[in-house]
């Protein structure tokens, strides 16, 4: 090869000063031109015409390049910079050689002591995984923290957070399984503490309420660096943390109450069957766990702490009275008038022994006994702006004169259909 | 304890209401009264009977029939309003407070009221919804079908043609009964003539509209319809309706309830009106037509002797020339066995079954009674 290359040399030389001029040798054996086989002779080498300004794209590296982004400088690492980007490698997915044509090249694309064999077809075995294939998978491998999509049944309150989303039961206790429990996640914070190596510190505090909806229930605060161990560690910590509430004919409260915990108030009024979950939604994931399905509840003050409102909350049931501890209490019977029994006395809690008479200076109100002096703010209904004006009134009458009509003509309507 | 006392308290108090002169039972005498077609006689306590007549019932059995009842219309309301009859159908129909104040679905109703009581309050509560329920169990009256209106007041031969439909009249002046009311209908022939019951009852309903009364007949009260409510078992409904929907005397009341009463003497589903105002009626009913037999037999099974003899002292009451009644009568001091067993041997239409269901509870008497005295 290298003396055939002295008269090529020579030429190189002499064509390699020239600029703009680029000579690639191609890797076949015969450097030359095939005019013939059989004997010997110069010809000219195989040039490629390239461009301009050639040389600027080669002055550096890639990894050079990159450094200009990826890199702080002295004084920005002193003032405590961080890189905008990382290193990306540009050529993951792609292989010199590889192309539509399919050839495998011995060096590049094949192994290089292959190179006997022809110059063909890439073999299977050849071709580069499934999985680092493609451009388009070195766009995927960036997205790293691509999120699946939940379904209404399995989101939150909203879309993105983590709020009012289920996370299971808590995790087994030696050999007690909680079964028949569920945690719902109420707030998920992003904290961060100092320290003295890696100065600032990201963590995040997941706040979770766990229940059987049967009367248990416990809440829990957990902390870890990922969002998912905080979770855990608070769904386990909600479920050592565990309490009884008794429920009024197992949907709503026994009693009003009023109770209040740092600067959240918390005013919850019991409620007939049907009424629904008439509060902070937070309150909301609270009540569906302990298994109160009908409740209303204002939360006056502070409205924006929710491990306060939780507390408060919490607070209020704890201290709760079942009507039979009402009535050991006060030793008197505690008396039901409903509307759907016609308000017939209905004993529903008799205590022991009860009193025979009632002193005239005790308050007995049931609706305000709880309340500790509180009582409810009712607002006086306000007449509407649109009352002062005559058209309003004019259109009353006017309407009072069919005030019945459009329920008499469907009754009539349903008659000549029941007839035909 | 609670649930003792009421039932303790239940009971006093009907024996209270009904041996005091002051809070009598509820006889609806006014209505009775205002009723056009029956002569007053209220005057006068005893019932007559003409012997040997009798209504007919729904099914058609004609009781004791001897002459032609269909120039006489018999009138049970002359013995249902009477004292004695009352006194024991109220006996009968009991005072179970947790039925009379059974669970119904109200519109608007929120929570339950909760107070905090002794127990002389309770007992005044429970006083006070005792009394309530009595009204509640206030009989609704069995009377005689209505007789027809159909009287004209004048023939003006002169008005034909002037209009092509009827006019009818009514007077709506303030504070008059609606049984007084006067309509009146103009003919297309000129006649003016008092307006039949049909027309009156459509015509006040117009006018003075009651609640939970329709214009005509409810499609509930139709022969198939019912039959369909009746499988169903809503015989307490089916009266209900019945009551709010026609005057007492209407034909088509009788129907109905004679019907519900005759479906329920068919399935022996007498305990379903117990506690309710239509039970007074409908053991007069089967009293006045004579088919105790089944009601008595579904007593003595229950093994409460004083309802059974209650059932037979009414008879008598209603039927004082009857055979046992005048055996009973000629006793010196019977016992409730003997009362009922007169009757079983004299008037039972279905005797075999009486003497049985006698003997099955003598049977039960004997056996327990043993067994106490082993205790």
């Amino acid at each position: 090869m290298t003396a055939r290359l002295g008269n090529a040399c020579r030429l190189l030389r002499t064509w390699g000063s020239c600029k703009g001029l680029t000579i690639i040798y191609p890797q076949s054996s015969s450097l030359f031109l095939p005019c013939d086989q059989s004997h010997s002779c110069t010809a000219f080498p195989r040039v490629t015409p390239v461009r301009h300004g050639s040389q600027f794209f080669k002055r550096l590296s890639g990894v050079e390049v990159w450094s200009g982004q990826t890199g702080v400088s002295n004084s920005g690492k002193k003032k405590g910079r961080r890189p905008t980007r990382k290193l990306e490698n540009l050529n993951y997915g792609q292989r010199p050689g590889d192309g539509k044509a399919n050839i495998g090249w011995p060096g590049l694309n094949v192994p290089l002591h292959d190179y006997a064999a022809k110059i063909g077809p890439l073999a299977e075995s050849h071709k580069l995984p499934p999985k680092q294939r493609g451009a388009q998978q070195r766009d995927t491998r960036k997205k790293r923290r691509f999120k699946p999509r939940l379904s209404p049944m399995e989101r939150g309150w909203t879309s993105k957070s983590f709020g009012g989303r289920s996370v299971g039961p808590p995790d087994p206790v030696s050999d007690y399984v909680f079964e028949g429990f569920d945690t719902k996640i109420l707030e998920v914070n992003v904290v961060s503490h100092m320290t003295n190596s890696l100065g600032r510190k990201r963590g995040f505090r997941a706040f979770v309420v766990t229940g059987n909806k049967q009367g248990l229930a416990g809440y829990g605060i957990g902390q870890s660096g990922t969002i998912n161990n905080a979770v855990r560690k608070a769904k386990n910590i909600a479920g050592q943390h565990l309490m009884y509430f008794e429920r009024y004919k197992d949907h709503t409260v026994y009693h009003n109450f009023h109770t209040k915990h740092h600067k959240t108030a918390v005013y919850v009024r019991r409620a007939p069957q049907g009424y629904g979950l008439k509060c902070h939604r937070i309150i909301q994931e609270i009540c569906k766990m302990i298994g109160i399905k009908d409740i209303y509840a204002k939360i006056e003050g502070r409205t924006k702490n929710k491990i306060t409102i939780t507390t408060s909350f919490f607070r209020g049931l704890q201290k709760m009275e079942t009507y039979q501890e009402l009535a050991d209490r006060l030793k008197l019977h505690v008396v039901e008038f409903r509307k759907e029994r016609q308000y017939f006395p209905e004993v529903v809690a008799s205590p022991a022994k009860a009193r025979q008479t009632v002193g005239p200076d005790e308050l007995l109100d049931f609706e305000t006994m709880y309340m500790d002096g509180r009582v409810r703010y009712t607002r006086r209904s306000v007449t509407p702006f649109y009352a002062k004006f005559d058209a309003y009134h004019r259109k009353k009458r006017v309407h009072f004169i069919n005030r019945n009509q459009p329920a008499a003509q469907l009754a009539r309507l349903v008659e000549e259909q029941l007839g035909a | 304890m609670a649930a003792s006392m009421k039932c303790a308290w239940a009971r006093c108090l009907s024996t209270i209401l009904l041996n005091s002169t002051k809070h009598r039972c509820q006889i609806s005498q006014p209505l009775y009264a205002s009723c056009s077609n029956i002569s007053g006689d209220s005057g006068n306590d005893e019932i007559i009977f003409r012997k040997g007549e009798g209504g007919t019932d729904q099914t058609g059995q004609e009781a004791g029939l001897a002459d032609d009842t269909k120039k006489h219309r018999r009138d049970p309301g002359k013995a249902f309003t009477d004292v004695r009859v009352q006194k024991i159908l109220l006996r009968l129909t009991g005072l179970d407070l947790d039925k009379v104040y059974e669970y119904r679905a109200a519109k608007g109703a929120g929570v339950a009221k909760v107070a905090l009581m002794s127990d002389q309050q309770l007992k005044k509560v429970y006083e006070s919804a005792s009394y309530k329920a009595l009204r509640k169990l206030q009989m609704p009256p069995v009377l005689g079908a209505r007789e027809p209106i159909d009287e004209v007041l004048s023939e003006d031969p002169e008005l034909e043609g002037l209009n092509t439909s009827k006019l009818v009249f009514i007077d709506i002046s303030q504070r008059v009964p609606l049984k007084k009311r006067t309509i009146v209908v103009r003919e297309p022939n000129g006649t003016l003539r008092k307006a039949s019951w049909e027309e009156r009852d459509v015509t006040l309903q117009k006018y003075f509209p009651q609640s939970g009364r329709k214009i005509g007949l409810p499609r509930m009260f139709q022969q198939d319809n019912l039959e369909c409510m009746l499988d169903d078992g809503k015989h307490e409904y089916i009266l209900n309706r019945a009551c709010s929907q026609f005057e007492i005397d209407d034909p088509e009341y009788i129907r109905v309830t004679q019907r519900t009463y005759e479906h329920i003497h068919s399935n022996g589903k007498f305990e379903d009106l117990r506690s309710t105002r239509h039970f007074g009626p409908m053991i007069f009913y089967f009293t006045y037509y004579k088919k105790i037999d089944k009601l008595l037999v579904a007593f003595l099974e229950e093994e409460s002797l004083e309802d059974s003899v209650d059932l037979v002292k009414l008879y008598h009451i209603v039927h004082p020339s009857c055979k046992s009644a005048e055996k009973v009568a000629s006793m010196p001091d019977p016992t409730p066995l003997e009362i009922i067993g007169a009757f079983a041997e004299m008037d039972a239409t279905q005797k075999s079954l009486v003497q049985q269901a006698i003997q099955t509870y003598e049977k039960e008497c004997d056996s327990t009674d043993s067994t106490q005295l082993r205790r």
